[in-house]
């Protein structure tokens, strides 16, 4: 299993949309809490490289992937569903079976609302590691953070208890936060929450 | 036996080289390659936390302020926070 502090990098794949806001941000959150990073498609900007090819190598650099299929609703504009997820899941687990040494020891937690509600829209990922949120923050943190404690080489990481009372410490301060650097603590751009998540726990866990 | 001679005189008297200092803990700023058949990519460790855990970020400067105006800002508030 990848060890070294190179190879913590984690691909999320997500709705990135406000309503899943709360939630992108509890996960982001852990990841980073347990001495990981996070990672996603909010990091890859359109210019020049298709956006296809930078998620492949987006994809590429994370040896772990948590992929958050309970999006499943139709848009409420276009009437239509988002593809995204389950395509970039897909990616994943291709690059898992058909890359080399280092792309097949990849692991990757599958989260969507109800345990075994994809067997009735994307019945063939059976087999993978599954885990329900039941849409509740508290249940993310704890199942993203016992995904990473599984690694067998992870050392002692903090219980979800930690995390989650961490998170509500951190939520609490984020707005004074960005208001002391003059920015929308709601409208922060993935690479600057990261940061600010990084440097807070830094600073106050 | 023949006497010493000057230079043997110094080596014997040269103080002895102090003892191995063990390695120095890694810098906060220190980054990180991953290697393998991912393409490279430099992660650097931010600091640790109170229970261990090492904080980590690619690396690259955030766009919207810097480190040390967030940094300063996370203090303010923490210290207001605690009183």
């Amino acid at each position: 299993m990848p060890a070294a502090l190179g190879e913590r990098a984690v691909f999320i794949n997500c709705p990135f949309d406000a309503a899943y806001q709360p939630m992108f941000e509890a996960i982001v959150f852990t990841v980073q809490r347990c001495g990981f990073v996070a990672r996603c498609a909010l990091e890859v900007s359109d210019g020049g490289e298709t956006r296809i090819a930078r998620i492949l190598t987006l994809i590429g650099e994370c040896p772990y992937g948590i992929h958050d299929i309970s999006r499943t609703e139709l848009d409420a504009t276009t009437n239509l569903p988002r593809f995204n997820m389950p395509f970039e899941l897909g990616l994943y687990l291709g690059a898992r079976h058909f890359g080399g040494r280092r792309q097949r020891a990849k692991r990757c937690l599958i989260l969507d609302r109800e345990r075994y509600r994809y067997q009735t829209f994307l019945s063939d990922i059976a087999g993978q590691d599954i885990e329900a949120h039941g849409g509740d923050r508290e249940h993310a943190v704890a199942r993203v953070r016992n995904f990473l404690r599984a690694d067998p080489d992870q050392g002692t990481l903090p219980s979800g208890r930690v995390i989650w009372r961490d998170l509500a410490r951190f939520e609490r301060d984020k707005p004074a936060i960005c208001a002391e650097i003059e920015l929308d603590a709601e409208d922060l751009s993935f690479p600057d929450l990261r940061h600010v998540i990084g440097l807070w726990l830094e600073e106050a866990a | 036996m023949a006497g010493k001679t000057a230079s043997q005189h110094r080596t014997q008297n040269r103080a002895k080289p102090a003892a191995r200092k063990p390695a120095a803990k890694r810098p906060a700023s220190a980054t990180v390659t991953a290697g393998g058949d991912g393409p490279a990519t430099g992660y650097k460790v931010l600091g640790t936390t109170s229970d261990g855990v090492r904080i980590i970020l690619p690396k690259g400067k955030p766009k919207a302020f810097t480190t040390a105006r967030l940094r300063k800002a996370i203090r303010t508030v923490i210290a207001e926070r605690s009183g």
